[in-house]
């Protein structure tokens, strides 16, 4: 896996991967984030291809989270562009919805529905074939290694555990693009590698992957390049 | 010491050689309701006692029937006992803050001392009221002629002992919730007999977190974190299955299991239904039904259906986060509407066809009931979209009135609107029995050509205001869940 450090002196730089090429491009140009005056997220470029892995990293403050919100379409941007196939990113926009999935926080969650009928529920919506939606559950609950929970409802899982409930949920719906901030958050190592495996298994099957990582291991595991946002 | 005489000395020091307040409260606090009862409670029940049949309460207080006084007393009081225990589930009459219970609670004193003051502060609270409420409803017969004023003493009675059992109940409910202890602690004995010895500081201090964030939430126009504060988690139905299917129709059905889930919840919006939709009905196809029925009818069928409504109150609760289910927001919350729309119409239909069976209504009721159901499907979309309260309501000066104003107002609009309805509704019912009247005894005249003419314009002008108001209501629902659906774009 390449590591391509960026500029921090100079987050105006281009600071993520070089052009791919391809249709399937997810391009950020030159986002910002600005509430009041106040500087979320200075100047930043990103570029990601089908298959390829971005890995933002940087310390606490430097605007990791606001740019994944920026590039899932969450969030609009002050200034700049995120296009994913040359069309803006907005989560508004159903096209938008069908490319780009996104753990950014913790996601949508009924407490009078279990962790099986989460899965389920999040594959029906997405047009999976509703005589093999609980064999899919049942294969991400294995995949997970959290087979064991589930009947169980949110409430009942424990911080790690609720960790790989969401990364499941996230992982079940169809996506050309996961955009995930600290998926690592709350896990033992043994769920790390298992994650990392599945992530990994992901882009080799195609699948552009941004993610915000303190994770070292993560990072050299999955990462085809390196943006690294400076604290200001 | 004992555990009695360090319980004084920690009240001294709580109190700071001050006097201490929650009696003086307590008595202020029976003042305001003394007043309240004179002033709104008397005059509001003579008035609704004066639009119902009178023979049956001129029976109960003469004594002709004291069998069906009994029950239908200990039938009120159980229910109202249950739903005090299923409260106290919840919120138990046991609330002291988080100081007390880490400092004191949690101290080796005696656990039924240290909380005894809440459980005497709730107990008395709860006879005074039963006592008002019995000396209101008796009060009121004895005004209205129904009965002589020795009615009174059993109203204050009666409504003593109904105090005391929802008192009890309510503590009992919050001894047996989630988290309070079930079983004697090591050497405990006898001792965790008393419910307020079975209640936990982990117990205490969840309802006290709950508490405090509803209150916060509530004071800061946040209905929605006051709800998932207030929100129990379901404990039942862990093995039934949400059953795959299309995108719309999985949503149906993540909507019921979640009712299956919790059965109390069903059972009480589907009676509430029952009861509202009853009451409508008896109001557009009976002519002898006072406006009351209306009134109360109105409330009680929208409490009914919002109440069935939660799988759309969760959608509104998770707007903001990245979207997990493939299908649009609009059409997730149509889909959520479906399970409420159903069982609404289903009351509407079970409640009409019993009453016009009973020759209590006109069955030409029961498709106007139907219909003001899209009303009460927009209430539901705007309050599950309310999101927090604008800016100007914090303004000083505003306050509290206009946060109350803030959050009553899509409610109250409703309700306004399903009684302008429901009495547009009975005109065109009432107009069109009058046509079949008349056609029946004579139907060549000028009067019956000119009483159709009328009663069409009736129909229609009833269809029109309700098909303009039910679009209004449910276009300013769809309006509020687009906002909230993109406000968090920023």
């Amino acid at each position: 896996m390449a590591s391509m450090p960026s500029s921090p002196a100079d987050p105006s730089l281009p600071s993520g991967a070089p052009a791919a090429a391809g249709a399937d491009v997810l391009q950020a140009d030159g986002v910002t984030k600005q509430v009041d005056g106040a500087w979320l997220l200075h100047p930043t470029d990103l570029v990601a291809g089908p298959g390829e892995c971005v890995v933002v990293r940087g310390p606490n403050g430097t605007g990791k989270t606001t740019l994944l919100r920026i590039v899932a379409g969450l969030l609009a941007p002050t200034a700049g562009t995120v296009t994913y196939r040359g069309r803006p990113v907005d989560d508004r926009d159903p096209a938008t919805r069908a490319a780009l999935a996104a753990l950014v926080g913790a996601p949508t969650a009924y407490r009078d529905l279990t962790v099986t009928d989460h899965l389920v529920l999040v594959d029906a919506t997405w047009g999976g074939d509703p005589a093999g939606c609980d064999a899919r559950a049942a294969e991400m609950l294995e995949s997970l290694e959290i087979a064991h929970l589930a009947t169980r409802f949110p409430y009942e899982l424990s911080s790690g555990q609720q960790q790989l409930f969401h990364l499941a949920l996230f992982l079940q719906r169809p996506a050309r693009v996961l955009v995930l901030d600290e998926p690592e958050q709350r896990l033992d190592p043994h769920k790390r590698a298992i994650l990392t495996d599945i992530l990994s298994a992901r882009t080799e099957s195609g699948q552009t992957l941004v993610i915000a990582t303190h994770d070292e291991g993560l990072s050299d595991a999955l990462a085809d390049y390196v943006l690294e946002l400076a604290a200001w | 010491m004992s555990d009695t005489a360090r319980m004084h000395r920690v009240r001294e020091v709580l109190a700071r050689g001050g006097r201490r307040g929650s009696w003086q409260n307590a008595a202020y606090a029976v003042y305001v309701a003394v007043l309240f009862a004179l002033f709104w409670g008397l005059p509001f029940t003579q008035q609704a006692l004066r639009g119902v049949d009178p023979e049956p309460w001129r029976a109960a207080a003469d004594g002709s029937s004291p069998a069906a006084v009994t029950a239908w007393f200990v039938g009120v009081v159980g229910t109202l006992a249950v739903v005090a225990w299923l409260l106290g589930r919840v919120r138990g009459p046991i609330a002291p803050d988080l100081s007390y219970i880490d400092l004191v609670v949690a101290s080796p004193l005696d656990r039924a001392l240290t909380l005894r003051t809440w459980w005497r502060l709730a107990r008395f609270g709860s006879v005074i009221v039963g006592t008002l409420l019995g000396l209101v409803l008796t009060g009121a017969m004895a005004f209205i002629g129904l009965a002589g004023l020795g009615v009174l003493a059993v109203g204050a009675a009666g409504g003593m002992l109904a105090g005391i059992a929802v008192a009890w109940a309510w503590l009992l409910g919050q001894a047996s919730a989630r988290g309070a202890g079930r079983t004697a602690y090591p050497g405990g004995g006898r001792a965790v007999a008393h419910p307020l010895r079975r209640l936990t500081v982990s117990a205490l201090h969840d309802q006290a977190i709950a508490s405090r964030t509803m209150g916060g939430a509530v004071l800061m126009g946040d209905l929605r974190g006051a709800r998932l504060a207030a929100g129990g988690r379901p404990v039942r139905g862990r093995a039934l299955r949400l059953r795959p299917a299309r995108a719309f129709q999985v949503i149906v059905r993540r909507d019921l299991i979640g009712l299956r889930r919790n059965p109390i919840r069903l059972v009480a919006a589907t009676l509430t239904m029952l009861a509202g939709s009853a009451l409508l009905c008896l109001r557009v196809g009976s002519p002898e039904a006072s406006l009351w029925t209306s009134l109360l009818g109105a409330f009680v069928a929208s409490a009914g259906l919002l109440g069935a409504a939660e799988g759309l109150r969760l959608q509104g609760d998770n707007v903001g986060t990245p979207p997990l289910l493939g299908i649009p927001p609009r059409h997730e919350a149509v889909a959520h509407l479906a399970l409420p729309a159903l069982l609404y119409a289903g009351c509407v239909t079970l409640a009409g066809t019993g009453l016009a069976l009973a020759g209590r209504v006109s069955p030409e009721a029961m498709p106007w009931v139907t219909a003001l159901g899209g009303i009460i499907l927009g209430q539901a979309l705007i309050g599950a979209f309310r999101g927090l309260a604008p800016t100007p309501v914090f303004s000083p000066g505003v306050g509290i009135p206009a946060l109350i104003a803030w959050a009553l107002a899509p409610g109250l609009f409703a309700w306004l609107a399903l009684l302008v309805c429901v009495e547009r509704a009975r005109g065109a019912v009432q107009a069109v029995a009058a046509v079949a009247t008349g056609a029946a005894t004579d139907p060549a005249s000028v009067d019956a050509a000119a009483s159709a003419a009328g009663s069409l314009d009736a129909v229609t002008g009833a269809l029109s205001l309700l098909g303009a108001l039910t679009v209004g209501f449910l276009g300013w629902g769809f309006h509020r869940q687009q906002v909230q659906t993109d406000a968090h774009r920023g």
